[in-house]
């Protein structure tokens, strides 16, 4: 089980990430998602332990993960930027995880060499940016972690690949009651790996719930008013990506709480009818971040 | 899955095996070119041996061959030590790498560990191969003994220490800074910082300050340059792990006579202990302060303020020490101007390479404001002469003796492929040790405070040991005329006296074994060892120019074209007789007298000297001696003794002389010393310039006596005048005048001087 609790990290007078507390069970996927630069990368690296936190900690199964050996051992980190020794083969790699990793898996390791195809005595530094990130991968699971931490993991993977790696970590998951933070880009790779979801937004997590309830908690609707209503009889509601066209209007609302309050307030308008449906992750996303948009209208003119 | 303390042990164990097999490659390196160079060195040694047996001395084993090779190891040790640290702890300026090491299953600790471990290992056995190969080199080629060992395992420790001083000072750097770039400079910086601050304090009180207190700039001794005495520089060798075996040069080796150049004691162990003390603290440091590291820094420049503050620091006080070393070369002003605008240079340019962007650089431009401070400060302590320590002049009875180097009192020549060089160097004087005495050298060193800075290119350097143990160094540079001339008066002494007469009349003094002991006891160790030498060093110099070491003495007609050999004209006891006369002659003449005299001599007394050193001569004569003695018609006893002789010395006529050829001094290019407006040319100087161009035997050219683009005057009135006004050079002269050289029909020549007034 993955812990973080408190964790706030700041760089000189900047601060990445504040106050930020999830857990991830054993056998669970925790997907980060977050704007560029919400900190994502800076959450993992405090809880591989490259970071130290200024507070709060990151317990693996209950121990603390800074500069703890033992525990560590049990921790496989894929960064978004890879490093290969100079000159390296691939079995040259593998032999180095073995040597670091004491439940490495030589004959895991052939296997899933031959799922991606990849030969052990080709040199690292002349493979693509998608076949860089196959090699790490197959180290990671090769050195059979309990704990895995994956920056933007998927990112040069083409779908084929990708969807092995997913039916890969899945398997892997489900056998060995491994906890997984991934972070990524792709919303919809996410939404079909993981349990949980978190949002990084404004240094916080703004969003920590199931994936399975990321329905229930978030909505979007279309309500037909009986009369045209202005927009600014609705601005004053919860409710994100607001449009009104006449009688008309669409929005979003994020979280269970201002979902009763939504509801609460279409009873003493005149609606006529409304339609509500679930949000996807990539509209939660979208929808969270709205605030940050700028009007691109005007960028040009 | 379960993770255990055995886990992490075998991550442990993988990470030192990767160290052990890439932490070897700079201690071998330096290993080998370190062999090399102790190699070469002795191996150097023994083909001189087997080419010039008459030169090197015999040697039962000689373990290292010079102290400047051996510096030049020490410095490669140090900085290999650092280069290995850097490569060790490479990794933390990476963010890819720190990505990698710092997620695994192995603490900083053990990552810090490990590489300290590894490094270690190769640092103790890399230091004992250059060692050992002297060793093996002594067994085959001399011998070994347990005085041998003794040095050998100094040697190793010492190595060692210089390694490890390095690897601690690399290591910390590297896990404090943000990138490799910073870490080889800070690196580096630091393993040259006592070097750069000795030499600093070693600027700003022989160059800066007026009145050199402590250190001694130009004390030299005849027939060699090794420092008169015990200097600040001296002092501070012991502050510099580069540097410091300096200290120590000769141990390990032994001559055939049974004596040991330089035996180990005690005290020399200090130094090395000290330094693997702070070499082993800094080691120590380094896996804390890694734990103390912010990842995030990996990759980033300036992120260390106190490392770039004192980097800042050193590069300024570099800077400054090589501007103020101009003060030989340029004007005053100028220097002590660069002295300041340099180092701030210096830093802000440093400060502009780490920041790089234009507002970080304006934040730190106050380390530049810090410089620019420390810098005025070291000058206020420059102008003030060390708050007036250079006045002070001891109290006579404090004084247990002393010694003098006088304003440039000797001449020497030097060849080089490009050339001859002839410049004037300081003799040291003494030991001064009664009242008299004493007085006579207080009375100069007062004439030297008060007219310090008055005059140009004379200097007085003086030494005291003090009763309580202490000594007192000062060196005065450009003192005036006057304070010139006072110096001279060491003639005068006591001391002087009793040594000419001890040197002229004692048959016992063996100038043979007086050398030999002092070359056996050059490096003493103590505290007088250098007072000692020097006195050993100016009984060989008059010797030289007194000596019986050849036994040959002749005597010359005032144009030094036609001598004769006293052995045939005298006994060895009427020789001796002659000596004593001199003896009596030369101790009752004043400083004036003998360096500024102006009648003309009746007769040249030339001391012979090592021939080796001399192209063949044309003249009429056996031998030409470097110290030329010109007998005075003032100098009764010995005048008066000479005429009971029938001399019968060839005088040469205007009906001798084909042509001559007038340089003025003015052309002359040769250095000579000055005293006010008196040029004091050697004799030698003038006799050797008459000799063309010939081959010296190393193989280097003498160059021609710069009379070749004179014109020949063959005007018998004018050859008749210039004969009889002509003298030969002994003294300090006025600077207006020339040199003539008289080309004899027999086609031999001599060079004399005319002073102004005689020229046509």
């Amino acid at each position: 089980m993955i812990e973080v609790k408190n964790l706030t990290k700041k760089f000189g007078s900047f601060t990445a990430v504040e106050n930020i507390s999830f857990s991830v069970e054993d056998s669970s996927v925790y997907g980060l998602i977050g704007y560029n630069g919400a900190g994502k990368t800076t959450l993992l690296k405090c809880a591989a332990g490259i970071y130290r936190t200024n507070t709060g900690k990151v317990l693996l199964d209950g121990e603390n993960s800074y500069d703890n050996g033992e525990i560590r051992q049990g921790l496989f980190y894929i960064p978004d930027d890879m490093h290969f020794f100079t000159n390296a083969t691939v079995e040259a790699m593998a032999r180095f995880y073995k040597g670091m990793y004491k439940n490495f898996d030589m004959a895991l390791f052939e296997k899933l060499l031959k799922v991606f195809s990849l030969h052990k005595d080709a040199k690292l530094r002349g493979f693509s940016k998608g076949m860089k990130r196959q090699a790490e991968i197959i180290f990671g699971l090769a050195s059979r972690p309990k704990f895995m931490l994956l920056d933007e993991v998927f990112d040069g993977l083409d779908p084929q690949k990708k969807e092995i790696c997913k039916n890969l970590f899945l398997e892997y998951i489900a056998d060995s009651e491994c906890s997984v933070i991934i972070s990524s880009h792709s919303l919809g790779d996410l939404a079909n790996l993981c349990d949980h979801v978190g949002l990084i937004n404004g240094k916080k997590l703004t969003i920590n719930c199931c994936v399975d309830d990321i329905a229930v908690m978030n909505k979007k609707f279309r309500v037909l008013f009986s009369q045209n209503i202005p927009k600014e009889k609705l601005e004053v509601l919860p409710v994100k990506n607001l449009h009104v066209q006449g009688p008309v209007a669409t929005f979003h609302v994020l979280g269970s709480d201002n979902l009763k309050k939504v509801q609460t307030a279409m009873h003493v308008l005149p609606v006529s009818e409304i339609t509500p449906a679930p949000l996807t992750l990539e509209e939660v996303f979208l929808s969270e971040m709205e605030d940050e948009s700028n009007d691109l209208q005007q960028i040009f003119s | 899955m379960t993770y255990s303390k055995s886990s992490a042990d075998y991550s442990a164990r993988y990470d030192l095996k990767r160290c052990l097999k890439s932490q070897w490659i700079f201690p071998f390196v330096a290993a080998l070119v370190a062999s090399f160079i102790i190699i070469t060195g002795l191996q150097n040694y023994f083909w001189l041996k087997e080419t010039y047996p008459d030169r090197a001395s015999e040697y039962i084993h000689i373990l290292m061959p010079s102290a400047k090779r051996v510096i030049v190891i020490m410095m490669g040790y140090i900085l290999m030590g650092a280069l290995t640290a850097v490569q060790g702890f490479s990794f933390l300026t990476s963010v890819k790498q720190c990505n990698v090491y710092l997620s695994m299953g192995i603490t900083r600790k053990q990552l810090s560990k490990n590489r300290i471990t590894s490094t270690l290992i190769y640092l103790a056995v890399f230091s004992a191969v250059p060692v050992a190969a002297s060793l093996i080199l002594n067994a085959v080629k001399l011998d070994i003994s347990g005085e041998l060992i003794s040095a050998a395992i100094y040697y190793f420790l010492a190595l060692f220490t210089a390694a490890v001083l390095g690897f601690g000072i690399g290591s910390v750097f590297t896990v404090s800074v943000g990138n490799i770039f910073e870490s080889l400079v800070f690196s580096f910086t630091a393993c040259f910082m006592p070097m750069i601050l000795t030499t600093c304090i070693e600027t700003i009180f022989t160059y800066l300050v007026n009145g050199a207190v402590f250190v001694n700039a130009n004390l030299g001794m005849n027939g060699g340059f090794t420092d008169f005495c015990s200097t600040l520089s001296d002092k501070l060798l012991l502050f510099d792990p580069m540097k410091y075996l300096e200290a120590v040069e000769g141990i390990g080796t032994k001559y055939a006579s049974g004596t040991a150049e330089r035996a180990l004691s005690a005290s020399d162990w200090f130094p090395t202990i000290a330094f693997l003390i702070i070499g082993v603290l800094l080691v120590a440091l380094t896996p804390k302060l890694f734990k103390k590291r912010q990842a995030e820094n990996a990759g980033m420049f300036g992120m260390n303020k106190g490392a770039v503050c004192f980097a800042v620091t050193i590069i300024a006080l570099a800077v400054f020490a090589f501007s103020g070393s101009m003060m030989f070369y340029w004007e005053k002003t100028v220097v002590y101007a660069l002295c300041v605008i340099a180092p701030c240079l210096a830093a802000l340019i440093f400060i502009a390479i780490i920041y790089r962007n234009k507002k970080d650089i304006i934040k730190n431009l106050k380390i530049v404001g810090a410089v620019a401070l420390a810098d005025i400060l070291l000058h206020g302590i420059c102008f003030t002469g060390v708050l007036g320590i250079y006045t002070h002049v001891p109290d006579i009875e404090d004084i247990e003796y002393a010694y003098v180097s006088p304003a440039a009192s000797d001449f020497i020549t030097t060849f080089s492929n490009s050339g001859r060089t002839e410049e004037f160097i300081s003799e040291v004087y003494g030991k001064f040790d009664s009242e008299e005495d004493l007085k006579a050298v207080l009375a100069i060193h007062e004439k030297a405070i008060h007219n310090l800075g008055k005059g140009e290119h004379n200097s007085i350097g003086i030494v005291y040991k003090m009763k309580n143990g202490s000594e007192i160094i000062r060196y005065y540079r450009d003192v005036s005329d006057e304070a010139a001339r006072e110096s001279l008066k060491v003639i005068e002494t006591t001391w002087y006296r009793d040594l000419v007469t001890d040197l002229l009349t004692n048959d016992d003094f063996d100038a043979v074994k007086a050398e030999e002991e002092l070359s056996n006891r050059r490096y003493e160790l103590s505290a007088d060892r250098s007072f000692k030498n020097a006195e050993y060093e100016l009984k060989w110099n008059i010797v030289s120019l007194y000596t019986q070491y050849s036994g040959e003495i002749a005597i010359t007609n005032p144009t030094l074209s036609y001598g004769l050999p006293l052995s045939e004209i005298m006994t060895k006891a009427q020789q001796k007789q002659l000596r004593q006369a001199l003896a009596e002659d030369i101790t009752s003449m004043t400083a004036e007298d003998m360096f500024f005299n102006t009648s003309k001599p009746l007769y040249y007394l030339n001391f012979y000297l090592d021939e080796s050193w001399f192209p063949e001569s044309k003249f009429n004569l056996i031998y030409l001696g470097r110290e030329i003695v010109p007998v005075y018609e003032s100098m009764t006893n010995t005048v008066n003794y000479l005429k009971s002789f029938n001399l019968n010395l060839k005088q040469v006529t205007p009906q001798d002389v084909d042509s001559v050829q007038v340089l003025p001094l003015e052309d002359r290019f040769a250095i000579n010393a000055r005293i006010g407006d008196s040029v004091h040319y050697r004799l030698d100087m003038i006799v050797r310039g008459s000799y063309k161009s010939a081959e010296y035997e190393t193989g280097m050219t003498v160059y021609g006596d710069g009379f070749e683009y004179c014109d020949n005057i063959t005007d018998n009135t004018v050859i008749e005048k210039y004969l009889s006004a002509q003298r030969a050079l002994a003294c300090f002269i006025g600077d207006k005048g020339a040199f003539v050289k008289f080309n004899l029909k027999d086609g031999t020549t001599f060079v004399g001087y005319l002073a102004e007034n005689s020229l046509q």
